[in-house]
Parts: structure tokens; sequence; C-alpha cells
């Protein structure tokens, strides 16, 4: 019995159902193909066990999204600027960002201010930052900004002299470094959710919390035609404890575009050193329902939107998984876990501005556990609409 | 014919009589007690670890895919080579019964036979060192041990026998192409000695044997393209296929052509050479 014979006796009754409710919010077909496989259609893929999801758009079309890095040209500074409006920082003083500068043209960093930003410097610069006393806001080349309340930091971590560290003063600091593991939360899990903290004197619920870090991040980012459509659901939440009354919410938000998962294993979009070109996640700490304390966000600098077409799924999962069977090695036999519909960026620098461009559409994940790499783990992607396949380690 | 070919045979037979009863083949036992300590043992240990049994076949496929055995397998094996062809003394008056051509087919009957005696026994004693079981596929404690213990997937042990093997081909086929390149790695070599021996008459050969082995060992190591034009990545199959993708970084037909290619010009360049040999001279 092939895929294809299993999703339709499997989902065809609620595909009825689901179908009706797909323009009003996003949705996944999630189908386990367990005893129902074929092994010798795919003879060298071990589906027996894979978890498919055919995610679908809340718009009802896939598009393909092309984005062009705000960071590493002049935006870098407005984009701080709106960051801090944003946050409501008082007194903003744009001429106080310091930008470092560390690249392949120059062999030590070094740091100037907007003033003396010139082009050969914005392909270089690898981080723009701005500290005072009470905050702390950075910009990395990625466009991965990091905010710090250092006022609320101050006041209500446990040893918040840290701070005082040069090395601190330049960068963001996870508050949650210093404070005691409380306890993790499954979002599904709605007693749990009902669960209240003190934060900072105030008795608030863990689903409070998400909704007061989700309006923070909808507050603090810019929109365009790319980024509104984007919105966010939590992947990790945990309480820390930071001092006998007081307690802080660690939250990590994935991404969706259109309501479809974004691609979480970073993998499409990492450079040499690992560090990831086009983030989707957002990190946050709340200790004061007023405002994050730390807050490391993909969404703030919202990239230059280029063009959004429209794209065929060509390929559907027997189509996938044909290409992932002719592309791997005919003599193992690869254990997939899932294959998911979602969309993945793909990240190429460009080589005259050196600004990052991003080209987000619809790729089949697979997930491959035993490959006998190190990283035991790998994920297939294969585009859905050319089907061509990128193969990645998943970190 | 038939005296030309007991000729050869005889050639051969000499040869070979006087290589395997040569005291210096006692280096043979010194490179069995490093590759027991340097492959063998790492992976017993592996698969104890894992609590498995290696197949008896996995050692030697390990000796023949890893960079530090293939320098020093084919050093051992010249160094017990680097006597020959010996063409001093009565050798003059040996050469001049037989002819020199079937001298020359009689010295490369016997660089076969000692190639493939050489490697028989290091397959044999990797076998029985091992305490390893038959089998015809590859054992869990080679393909499943990174996955387990993903902390030493880089590790030298590892690296004996990567994922890039036992995920592309199958054991028996990994072993037959193992020996075979292997063998013909040897060959190329004491072809190399061979012919600046008969050409210069002395025992450059062992020193540009060595030159070869050892732009192969950088070129290998730095990953450069280059590393094709030697025999040492041609002789390392793991080399030619990515970890899990089917398509090989590089065919294994285009080594086996290429030891075809290289070892007939050799053999040739040889044959060229001894035209030009002037026994009188020695």
């Amino acid at each position: 019995m092939n895929i294809a014979n299993i999703l339709s006796k499997k989902c065809a009754g609620t595909l009825i159902a689901a179908a009706l409710m797909l323009s009003l919010c996003g949705c996944s077909n999630n189908t386990s193909v367990s005893d129902s496989s074929d092994p010798a259609e795919f003879g060298n893929l071990d589906l027996s066990e894979a978890i498919i999801s055919e995610n679908v758009p809340t718009v009802g079309e896939w598009y393909t999204f092309r984005l062009k890095s705000s960071v590493r040209s002049p935006s870098t500074a407005s984009c701080m600027e709106k960051a801090a409006e944003a946050l409501e920082i008082p007194n903003f003083d744009r001429d106080k960002i310091i930008y470092q500068i560390y690249g392949d043209a120059y062999h030590n960093e070094f740091e100037v201010s907007e003033k003396e930003m010139t082009r050969d410097y914005y392909k270089s610069l690898f981080i723009a930052y701005y500290t005072t006393d009470d905050i702390h806001i950075d910009i990395l080349n990625n466009g991965r900004t990091v905010y710090n309340n250092r006022r609320l930091i101050r006041e209500t971590v446990s040893n918040p002299q840290l701070l005082d560290y040069d090395s601190v003063l330049k960068a963001g600091w996870m508050p949650s470094n210093s404070s005691e593991y409380v306890k993790s939360y499954d979002i599904s899990d709605a007693d749990g959710m009902n669960d209240k903290y003190a934060l900072n004197g105030k008795e608030i619920s863990v689903r409070e919390g998400i909704d007061i870090a989700i309006d923070f991040i909808n507050r603090s980012r810019s929109l365009n035609e790319y980024s509104k459509r984007i919105t966010f659901e939590p992947s990790e939440v945990s309480v820390r404890r930071q001092t006998d009354t007081n307690y802080g919410f660690y939250f990590k938000f994935r991404s969706l575009l259109d309501g479809v998962p974004m691609d979480n294993t970073n993998s499409g979009t990492l450079d040499g050193w690992g560090t990831t070109l086009f983030p989707i996640y957002d990190y946050l700490y709340f200790n004061d329902v007023s405002s994050a304390a730390y807050f490391s966000a993909s969404s703030v600098c919202a990239d230059e939107f280029i063009s959004a077409e429209k794209t065929e799924i060509n390929y559907d999962i027997k189509g996938a998984c044909a290409v992932v069977s002719k592309e791997l090695s005919q003599e193992h036999k690869f254990k997939i876990v899932s294959a998911e519909l979602i969309y993945c960026a793909d990240s190429i620098e460009d080589p005259e501005t050196k600004q990052m461009e991003h080209v987000i559409k619809p790729m089949w994940q697979f997930i491959i556990t035993n490959t006998g790499m190190q990283f035991g783990t790998i994920c297939v992607n294969v585009d859905a609409k050319s089907g061509e396949m990128f193969m990645r380690a998943v970190q | 014919m038939r005296k030309d070919l007991k000729q050869i045979f005889t050639v051969a037979g000499t040869e070979f009589i006087s290589w395997i009863t040569n005291p210096r083949i006692i280096i043979f036992g010194v490179l069995i007690i490093f590759i027991k300590t340097l492959a063998i043992d790492p992976l017993s240990a592996r698969a104890e670890k894992f609590g498995e049994t290696l197949i008896i076949f996995e050692p030697f496929i390990a000796l023949g895919n890893s960079g530090m055995l293939t320098l020093f397998i084919p050093l051992v094996f010249m160094v017990l080579l680097s006597d020959y062809p010996k063409l001093g003394g009565n050798s003059t008056f040996f050469i001049s019964r037989t002819g020199k051509h079937n001298w020359l087919l009689g010295q490369i009957l016997f660089l076969l036979a000692a190639v493939f005696t050489f490697l028989f026994i290091i397959f044999l004693s990797s076998a029985l060192i091992s305490g390893g079981r038959f089998g015809t596929s590859w054992s869990d404690a080679v393909t499943k041990y990174n996955s387990r213990f993903p902390n030493e997937a880089y590790n030298f042990d590892s690296q004996l026998l990567p994922s890039n093997l036992y995920n592309q081909i199958p054991m028996i086929t990994a072993l037959v192409q193992t020996f075979f390149l292997m063998g013909n790695y040897l060959l190329s070599l004491s072809l190399i000695i061979y012919l600046f021996k008969i050409i210069f008459c002395n025992s450059s050969g062992f020193a540009a044997a060595i030159a070869v082995m050892s732009a192969g060992v950088v070129t290998t190591s730095l990953y450069s393209p280059l590393r094709w034009a030697f025999p040492m990545a041609n002789t390392i199959i793991w080399l030619h296929y990515d970890e899990i993708l089917k398509k090989p970084v590089y065919p294994v037909w285009c080594s086996f052509a290429y030891f075809g290619v290289l070892i007939s010009a050799l053999i040739a360049l040889c044959f060229f050479a001894l035209r030009k040999l002037k026994f009188t001279e020695d």
C-alpha cells in the first residue's frame, strides 16, 4: 500500500472537515504511516514509523518570498531606532550607536560611530550596539536583535553585578543564567497554563505570560509585506526562580509563515561558524509584566521585502520520497522519523554588498536518524516545486 | 614459447624464494604488531563497548581505508622490496641466459606473487587476530557505533571504517575492492622502484616511490582535487563516496582505470628502459 493510499484512507474523513477550516486557520494533516508503507517502493527508506505532515497555509496558497537583509546597510541604525521607539526607550541617541567592524579585510576588530561608517565598513559590520546604564540593544550581522533591560535586571535579579563587567556591557545577557530552574510547561497542558507565579510582586499565569510575550514581540517588530504574515507560537516555556518570592518566565517562540511552521532545525541557513543566517526563533525572559528583561529576536529588523510569488506544489509526499530515495545511497535503509511540508529559508551573501539575501519557499523536510554520522540525525529538504534536494545536519 | 614460459616462471620462482627467505622479512612481524595496535585492537574495543562482535573481514577493510595505515603498509612492502630487482653479480649471466624480456616478465610475475602474498598474510592475520565472527554484511558495531557514541565520531578509531563505506557499499564488495586497489597501489610503487633500478642501476627508485606516496598523503590530507592524480587517494575506497548521498565523489571504476593505465605505462617504460640496459657496465 503506498503513501497516497494511506493518506486517503486514514485521512479521508478528517480532510473534508479540515478543508472547511483552511480558510480560517493554517492546519496540518498529520499521518502516521506505521505498518502500511510499501517497503519495496522506496527500498532504501524506512517509512514504517514516519509522521507525515502536509501543512496548508492560511491564505490557501504557497508562496516563494525573496528578502534582502536590512543589516550591513545604513538601514541598521534605522532598524535599531525603530526598535528603541517600539520598546519605549527614552532619550535614544542614534549617534551613540557603536559599530563593530570585523571581517576578512581587517586583521583586528575595531569600533566606529555612525558618522565614521563607510560603504566598506558596512560590508564588514559584525555587530551594532547601543548601551546605556538602563538598556542594551545589539543587532548582529544576521539581523538577530538582542535587547536587555539593564535597569530591570539590576533591580530584580539576585546578582546583577554581572552587568558591571566590561564584557557584558557590549553584549546581551540572559538573566536565566543566574536563576534556578523550576519547571517546564507543555503548551497543550491547559491546567498547567493556569499556574501562577509572582513576577516582581505581581502574580500572573503562564498563559498570561505567553500573551504578554507575544504582545511584546509584536510591539517591537517592524512590519512589511512579509513580516506581517509571521505569527509566533511558543515552543519552550519554563519558569525560573530569581529570589525566594520572585520568578521569571523563559520563552522560546517559533515563527509561522501564513500559519505554516518554518524550518526549526536551523539547518538551512548556517554559516561556517554555525551561526544561523536567517534566524526564526525569538527568546524572551520576563521577570516583570512591564517589559522583557532579555529579548533575543529574529523579528525586530524587518528585512527588505523584494517579492512574493505564488508557488505550485509539484511534489507531493510520494514524489518527495521518490527524490530522497533516488538521491540517497541504495545500500542503507534510512529511517525516516518525519516528513513535513514547511517553509524553509535559503540564504546567500550578495558578493558586492555582503548583505544576505533570503529565499523562503515550501519544502518537504525529512528527518532521518540512523545515518551513522556524528550528528546521527540529519534533515533532507526537497524543494516542493522543483524537486531539488538539499542535505543538512541537524544542530 | 614453452621454454619462454618456463624461464619466466623460473625467474619469478627464484626471486620469490629469495624474497620470502630474506631475513628482512622479519619486518613483517613488526608490521602485524603495528596493525594490531593501531587498528584491530581499537576496532575490537569498540565492538566490545557496543556489545557486538566484529566480522572477521572488517579489520582488513579498515587497514586499506586508514590514511595512516595506507602509508605504513606500502612503506614496509617497499623496504622488503628495495633490493629488487638484483642487477649485479650473477644476475648478468642469469639475464643473458633467460633473455631480457623473459627476465622482466618473470620479475613482474614475482611482483604479483609478492603483492598477493603480502596482502594475503595481512588479511589472514587481521582476520585471526580480530577474534570476530564470519559474516557477509557489516556488523552493528561498525554501522551503529557513531550514533550511539556521537562524541567519538571523529576519533581516529571511528575513521578506520567511516560511514562513507558502510552506508555505501556491501562489505564483501568493500573487501574485494580494498584487496585489489591495495594490490594495485603496491604494484605501482614496486614498478617505480624497478623502473629507476633498470634506468639508473641504483636505489633511487625507493626515494621516487616515497615521493609519490608523500605527494599522495599531502594532497589527500588537504582534500585537494589533485589527490586523484596519486595512487593513495585512488586506493582508499571511502574517499570515493559521500557519507549518505548515492552520487559518488569519484567513481571507483575510475580508480581501477587509473591503476590500469599507470601500471601499463610503468611496465611499458620498464621494457623500454630494459632495451638500453647494458650489463657489461655492472
